[in-house]
């Protein structure tokens, strides 16, 4: 993928000679009950604007290592800067997450009281002041999902595929500069699937955000810049696309 | 969307929940609402009505727990007017009889040169003669209750009063009493030569710094009168006292069940939303956000209720004084002051209702609450 240098995007408030959007240096996360080590010394650099995926086998720390880089896990030991920069504290995480970091779950995480409408707009409060603000971009990204027709359902009226693309269209609610998604196609079925990365990938091409996905799904780690291998907690191996 | 959306939305996702909650808090502060309007209703009556007929202190004995039983000889007030600042002096008996009808009645003798006689203003038939032993002229509001007429006869416990004539006055008390001459009703009530308290009307007793004086000299002077300022008077009454004290006591009781069944309500609320919260929280939320969602919600079924038991309240308390029993003593009329109080008490209730559930919400590890089914 080619990088223009002179590329704005909503995280050139913070240091900017970082070429990388998420960095790990001697990454360690240590769970004491247990004493699982799910990850061990992870040293790793997601480049802006990349595309990253991250295989593994189950139990090899995909999850743990998406965690850390949106900050709803902490390390036992190392440091992870988001932009250039180690976000100190747990309201700076949650800032960062408000604005700079979307996320797309397997298991969609939407809200069920609410429409796909609503929920797109759930991550804007306290972002976008107002209401009509709020509405409008939520339409604009629901059509940019392609789910005009179906704003108005609620979760349980939608189809999984649909669902995940009501979390995509959440995840990019405040325009983020970094997009993380463990496993999104792991509870659709193939047609979707291919649908729902297609999805992920235009659009965070067309923004030029960075995007890391966990999957298992081989096709998926294809069309990767770069695919980080985990075993038992460290990293494999790292392939460049020209490598493959 | 709005904030408030997403509040109401979560009330009315869990609809039976919520109105359980919302009648029981409505209950609590409703019950809130009668036990200290009715005293309220009663100082607003007893106070204002003394004020209004010109009263600035009031002298009864001291010691005795009920007003009406504490007795003064009635030569008294030869002395008292001898005192240095004092005006006026009125000498009234007063006690509540009960007619054959079941109503309570309050009724007051006053002799026959009294300047209390001045309020009354006839509207049928006359005063009473003042040598007369069971002449009585009705308030107003009283002879409309008891649907009685001048020229009619009231019976209390097997005597005859004779309705001599009807008459407005325009305070509660006074319109809701029997009033006649001191010694018939010393004869009724077989207290000759006694009296329950005396009215005085003092120099500068209009404004608070002459009447303390007034009642410093007098107290000192007469250490077994209690006296008391016209304005105060329901507050320094020990009976009330009592009642007020045993009233808050009831109210409170309810209140802080109120209070547990919304922290009951919310501490569930949020256990069910775990996952929805680690949602909020990985989706940017702040902790700050997510308390003040929680603290809303919890406020708002503590307004949604005591709005209803406030109107309740006041509904019912309305009917309430329609009561024969209690017709005339209590005035009901909605009062900034209270209207503070009942505000105070729904925030305590919806923020001390809120504030652990906030807490555990804010707790949660995101990760976990996300894996919560
Ligand atoms: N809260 C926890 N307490 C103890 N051990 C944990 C906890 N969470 C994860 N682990 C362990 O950490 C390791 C890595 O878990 P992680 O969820 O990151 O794996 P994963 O690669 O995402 O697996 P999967 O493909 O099944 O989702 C596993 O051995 C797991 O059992
Ligand atoms: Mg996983």
């Amino acid at each position: 993928m080619q990088q223009s240098a002179t590329r704005k995007d909503s995280s050139s408030c913070f240091s900017s000679l970082s070429r990388h959007a998420i960095e790990f240096s001697s990454v360690s996360r240590l769970y004491p009950a247990g004493s699982v080590t799910a990850l061990e010394d992870i040293t790793l650099g997601v480049r802006r604007g990349e595309f990253l995926a991250v295989v593994g086998p189950s139990g090899s720390g995909k999850t743990t290592l998406l965690n850390l880089m949106s900050g709803l896990d902490q390390p036992t030991q190392g440091s992870v800067l988001i932009n250039g920069a180690e976000p100190e504290s747990a309201v700076k995480w949650a800032w960062l997450r408000a604005r700079a970091i979307g996320f797309v779950f397997q298991s969609f995480q939407l809200l069920p009281a609410f429409t796909a409408l609503e929920n797109v707009q759930i991550p804007m409060f306290g972002v976008v002041k107002s209401r009509a603000q709020r509405l409008d971009a939520a339409h604009d990204l629901l059509h940019r999902v392609g789910l005009d027709a179906k704003r108005h359902r609620y979760p349980d009226e939608l189809s999984s595929g649909e669902k995940q693309r009501v979390a995509i269209a959440r995840s990019l609610a405040n325009s983020p500069s970094i997009l993380l998604a463990d496993e999104p196609t792991g509870n659709l079925d193939s047609r979707s699937s291919e649908a729902v990365m297609h999805l992920l990938q235009d659009l965070s091409r067309a923004k030029r955000l960075t995007l890391v996905v966990v999957t298992h799904n081989h096709a998926i780690a294809r069309d990767a810049d770069r695919v980080v291998e985990l075993f038992d907690g460290r990293i494999a191996s790292l392939t460049e696309k020209g490598g493959l | 969307m709005r904030l408030v959306h997403i509040i109401i939305r979560h009330l009315v996702q869990r609809p039976v929940r919520t109105a359980v909650t919302v009648i029981c808090v409505a209950a609590a502060v409703g019950g809130f609402t009668v036990l200290t309007g009715l005293g309220r209703g009663l100082e607003t009556a007893w106070n204002g009505s003394l004020v209004k007929q010109g009263t600035h202190l009031m002298a009864h004995r001291k010691g005795v727990m009920n007003l009406l039983t504490g007795a003064i000889d009635e030569r008294i007030a030869d002395e008292l007017k001898a005192v240095e600042g004092v005006e006026s002096v009125s000498t009234e008996l007063i006690d509540v009889i009960t007619l054959e009808s079941g109503a309570s009645v309050l009724v007051r003798g006053w002799p026959g040169d009294s300047v209390l006689w001045g309020q009354v203003a006839l509207i049928s038939g006359r005063l009473p003669d003042p040598h007369s032993r069971d002449q009585v002229v009705v308030g107003e509001g009283l002879a409309q209750s008891l649907d009685i007429q001048a020229g009619g006869v009231l019976s209390p416990f097997g005597g005859e009063l004779r309705v001599a004539g009807v008459a407005r006055l325009d305070n509660v008390l006074g319109n809701n009493s029997l009033m006649m001459p001191l010694s018939g009703l010393q004869d009724l009530l077989d207290r000759q030569g006694k009296i329950t308290v005396v009215h005085l009307r003092v120099e500068g007793g209009d404004h608070e710094k002459g009447l303390e004086t007034a009642r410093a000299r007098l107290s000192e002077k007469y250490p077994q009168f209690l006296f008391v300022a016209a304005q105060t008077a329901a507050q320094e009454n020990e009976l009330y006292r009592f009642w007020r004290g045993m009233s808050w006591a009831a109210s409170l009781v309810g209140l802080i069940m109120g209070l547990l069944i919304v922290f009951n309500t919310m501490l569930v609320a949020v256990l069910e939303k775990t996952r929805e919260i680690g949602v909020l929280n990985a989706v940017g939320w702040s902790g700050r956000r997510i308390i003040t969602l929680i603290m809303l919600e919890s406020l708002a079924l503590s307004a949604a209720g005591g709005l209803a038991g406030i109107a309740c309240g006041y509904l019912g308390l309305k009917l309430l004084v329609l009561h024969p029993k209690l017709q005339g003593f209590i005035l009901v009329a909605p009062s900034w002051s209270a209207l503070a109080e009942q505000s105070a008490v729904i925030l305590a209730i919806g923020l001390g209702a809120g504030l652990i559930p906030a807490w555990r919400a804010l707790k949660l590890n995101p990760i976990d609450a996300l894996r919560e089914r």
